[in-house]
């Protein structure tokens, strides 16, 4: 039997150079990544103590000294938002992390298996996505009580059945494609099967949904906290500073427009992060 | 052949329920596998052959457990794989595997070589650690690929070449039986031969027994030492090769053998009109699913399904008028 | 049946309805474009069917696309020969006029029946659609000349299924169907790529009659593309085998199966299971190059057992023995 060499296919331009190529994609990274390691070096970069007040400089507007002006307690703004950012980043990231995971282990499970259980699933996360999804964060941290785990509960919850609906689809669609089937010919387990084949080929769409949502959870906090459901104070999550300034709002624009601008600032890197990772992963996208 | 053949498929029934219509959809039952019975013996290979929709692949993955039946038997050397549990059921895929007709769709892409064909001997305990390389570099040498293939990944292959590794998936847990669907059917003629010599040695080197799925009687005339013909759920024809092409008995399988087309212009497929669409196997026909189609038929065909009888020596057809 | 429409089928009595002279398309591959079809020329005579057959990546289906006008732009292009369909010079005609002449002159029918029918709109109007559009009549006369079409195709109680969808219809059908849509506006020319591939065998028995009888009665050129050669040996009166662009042999189809000349020709034949009689069979070692590793000179040089020095130039189409319509592309087998 002749032993022909391996040939490589045509050649075949990689998610990763997609990705790399599309200006969007790298412009949203920019965005998101400054503003994590903003988050993170917050005790090193910001300039004040983001609860110490200065009575004698309130409702200053920006100067050399304080670049986003300070509050109606005389707070420094940058230093505020800058610590804000930890909290709304960190809600935001544990949420959807959570969303995502649990979402999609039950959405992975029910396509897989299909029958009575799917059915259930379905029917459950049909009655939750009628729901607004804010509305449905409002209800919980009301019930709940407004604190960061809380907090984080409620709006993990409103993502998870986007992720299940998402997962059990993806997976639903694996299930034609005949290595399953070889899978289960070979004895694996259902668990294997599940996770080892399955969901590492439905990943890609997940990682830009989740992108996507991140955006979503970070907004979802943000309108919780501007409705005073969020941290208790004197810490303050962005939507908490926004809702500060709202008082002062034409006296003090400063307060309110600066960390408006942070979380739109995310929302957009988000979301060229989402789009230009689906581009790239979509292979019938243009090249 | 042994007296106890290797695998004795008995009545297999397989129902499937469509639902169809709006605004109050109707139920609908799809008989694809309706009584099929045949016997595969050690190292035999057993070709089924038939139309799309005659049942022909749902034969395989009924008797693999892929799908649960709706009725009758399949032994496996004398296991009932359709009461099998867990365990024996783990046990029994280590010697019944499946080759599938599209290897980009039966390979998972994400998975290196060595890692496709290294899973089913880690899970079944055949081999671990640094043993796994060398077996599965003898399995890709079996096949004819070398060891250089294992750090690839299956879109670097050709359609012949990932077709070689899907067999060596199969052949990884040392089946005495493989299920062959359509294994060639979306290859290049000349890459189908290779693939043939190849399933052919491994047949008679490894005493390998095949059920081999085609639609296209010269491969299974090639390959196959018995044959058996399905139409619309049920076997109208088995008989041993060269016999059953050089002689049908059923009119079936006579249409068959005439309209494959041979590359010979003096032997032109027959391609007198036949009116019609070709039943649906929602709602055979009655009596003989064929009679419609049937050049012979006569009223008995319209009422009475005819059964499996044999005719010669080991040749059974299902036609009332065959003799 | 066809067998004897071949025997009085009288070549040079009609100008061909379609000229191909020195075709040769590229296709890109990074930023280099590839010599995909070398140089190819063919002519198809009124009521003559020329089977264009060959493995996958021959460029026999390149072929066809060049010859209708829709090779993928960008990605593949004509750079040279001229393509000619019943007088017209298709590689000089601008846009409108070759879109004019697709489905109006030029006929097509692709492999997929499924996927080349809308699926949201009835056959009748599908059908209806290219005479209004081709032809200018009014929606009825069109619908009324689709049902005529649907007859001549063999579709049952063809009136009342002018208003069914393609999923009503069965694969064999929707080939049916397909032809009818190919015919609607008398076309001088059919191009048919695999047509019958993804049918079952009986159905595709059917088809190809459908089509060696409905271009026998319209006095179509048939272009037929495929990959069967029991297919060509049944319906082709004349028959070229591609390899890597090239034609490396072509001839009348009995002349070509008496006598298959070009090493690679023999090969697939040998490689073919049959079904009357036991063949050894024999594969062909290797594969097809990729477009980008190609040999010079013959490209199928580096699979055949033949191959000597000179094979590194391309030989020229040579005839088999005296036979001055049966032509090979091989040093081998060259006449002395």
């Amino acid at each position: 039997m002749s032993a022909p060499a391996p040939t490589a296919a045509a050649p075949r331009s990689s998610a990763f150079g997609r990705a790399t190529r599309s200006g969007g994609l790298a412009l949203g990274v920019l965005i998101v990544v400054a503003s994590i390691a903003a988050a993170v070096a917050a005790p090193w970069i910001a300039p004040f103590d983001p609860n110490a007040q200065d009575v004698l400089l309130v409702l200053s507007p920006p100067d050399t000294v304080h670049p986003l002006g300070t509050d109606a307690f005389g707070r420094d703004v940058l230093s505020r938002i800058l610590w804000g950012a930890r909290i709304s980043l960190y809600v935001g990231f544990v949420a959807t992390l959570a969303g995502v995971v649990i979402g999609t282990v039950i959405g992975v499970v029910s396509g897989y298996y299909g029958g009575l259980v799917d059915r259930l699933v379905v029917a459950a996360t049909d009655v939750l996505l009628s729901f607004p999804q804010l509305i449905m964060g409002l209800l919980l941290v009301a019930v709940l009580g407004a604190s960061l785990t809380n907090l984080i509960i409620a709006i993990a919850v409103t993502a998870v059945p986007a992720f299940i609906r998402m997962a059990r689809g993806s997976t639903m669609a694996m299930r034609e494609r005949d290595f399953v089937d070889a899978c289960r010919a070979l004895g694996y387990s259902d668990m294997r099967i599940m996770f080892l084949h399955v969901l590492p080929n439905i990943l890609d769409e997940l990682v830009v949904m989740a992108s996507l949502w991140l955006a979503t959870a970070i907004r979802t906090e943000s309108t919780l906290a501007f409705i005073g459901l969020s941290v208790p104070p004197p810490t303050s999550t962005w939507g908490g500073i926004v809702r500060e300034g709202f008082d002062n709002l034409l006296d003090a624009p400063w307060m309110s427009i600066f960390p408006s601008l942070a979380i739109l600032a995310v929302m957009i890197g988000l979301n060229l992060i989402g789009d230009g990772l689906r581009d790239a992963t979509d292979p019938r996208s243009p090249q | 052949m042994t007296a106890t053949p290797l695998l004795d498929i008995r009545d297999l029934r397989k129902i499937y329920k469509t639902r169809r219509g709006w605004p109050i959809p109707k139920t609908a039952l799809v008989r694809a596998l309706d009584g099929v019975s045949f016997t595969v013996g050690r190292g035999e290979a057993l070709g089924v052959v038939g139309e799309s929709g005659c049942g022909k692949s749902t034969v395989a993955r009924v008797a693999l457990r892929l799908q649960e039946a709706d009725g009758g038997a399949v032994q496996f050397d004398g296991t009932d794989v359709l009461a099998a549990g867990k365990t024996d059921l783990r046990t029994l895929r280590r010697r019944m595997q499946m080759v599938f007709q599209d290897p980009a769709s039966s390979l998972d892409g994400r998975q290196r070589i060595i890692d496709a064909l290294g899973e089913p001997l880690r899970v079944h305990g055949i081999a671990s650690g640094a043993a796994v390389k060398p077996a599965v570099v003898r399995l890709l040498d079996e096949v004819g690929l070398p060891p250089s293939a294992v750090d690839r990944y299956p879109h670097e292959f050709s359609g012949g070449q990932r077709q070689r590794i899907g067999i060596a998936r199969a052949l990884a847990l040392g089946p005495d039986l493989i299920f062959a669907d359509e294994p060639v059917s979306a290859l290049d003629v000349s890459v189908q031969a290779q693939i043939l010599k190849l399933l052919e040695t491994l047949r008679r080197e490894r005493n390998l027994a095949f059920v081999f799925i085609s639609h296209d009687l010269g491969v299974v005339r090639y390959f196959c030492q018995r044959v058996v013909v399905m139409y619309l759920g049920r076997v109208v024809e088995t008989g041993p090769v060269p016999e059953i092409f050089v002689d049908p008995l059923h009119p079936y399988t006579r249409l068959l053998k005439l309209s494959s087309p041979e590359p010979d212009p003096a032997r032109a497929v027959a391609m007198a009109f036949q009116e019609g669409e070709p039943p649906s196997p929602v709602d055979p026909p009655s009596g003989c699913h064929f009679h419609p189609r049937c050049p012979i038929a006569v009223d008995r065909c319209r009422t009475e399904a005819p059964a499996l009888r044999e005719l010669r020596t080991g040749r059974h057809a299902a036609c009332h008028l065959a003799t | 049946m066809t067998a004897a429409l071949r025997d009085d089928f009288i070549p040079d009595a009609e100008p061909p309805a379609l000229v191909v002279d020195e075709l040769t398309t590229q296709i890109r591959v990074g930023r280099t474009w590839y010599d995909a079809v070398r140089g190819i020329s063919f002519a198809v005579r009124p009521r003559e069917t020329l089977a264009l057959v060959g493995e996958s990546g021959c460029g026999k289906s390149l072929t066809a696309l060049s010859v209708m006008g829709l090779l993928p732009a960008g990605v593949g292009r004509v750079s040279g020969g001229r393509i000619v369909v019943d007088g017209v010079d298709m590689t000089a005609a601008d846009e409108p006029t070759r879109e004019s002449m697709r489905g109006d002159r030029i006929g097509m029918i692709f492999q997929e029946p499924m996927t080349s029918l809308n699926p949201v709109l009835p056959i009748g109007f599908q059908v209806a659609e290219s005479l209004i559009q081709h032809r200018g009549l009014s929606k009825k006369a069109a619908l009324n000349r689709a049902r005529e079409l649907l007859e001549l195709v063999r579709v049952p109680a063809a009136a009342s299924r002018l208003d069914a969808y393609p999923h009503q219809f069965s694969g064999g059908m929707r080939q049916r169907v397909m032809i009818a849509l190919a015919l609607a506006c008398d076309p001088k020319v059919l191009i048919a790529d695999e047509p019958t591939t993804a049918l079952d065998v009986t159905i595709q028995a059917q088809v190809l009659a459908l089509m060696a009888d409905v271009q026998k009665r319209e006095g179509l050129a048939l272009l037929l593309i495929t990959h069967n050669l029991g297919v060509v040996a049944s319906v082709a009166d004349r028959v070229m085998v591609m390899y890597g662009g090239d034609v490396v042999e072509s001839g009348p189809v009995r002349a070509f199966f008496a006598r298959p000349s070009h090493p690679y020709s023999e090969a697939l034949l040998a490689a073919m299971p049959r079904i009357d009689g036991d063949t050894p069979l024999q594969p062909i070692a290797g594969q097809v190059p990729t477009l980008t590793q190609m040999p010079t000179g013959c490209r199928f040089a580096t699979r055949c057992a033949l191959r000597h020095d000179r094979c590194a130039e391309l030989p020229p189409l040579t005839p088999v023995g005296d036979d001055p319509n049966h032509l090979v592309r091989c040093w081998a087998r060259m006449s002395p």
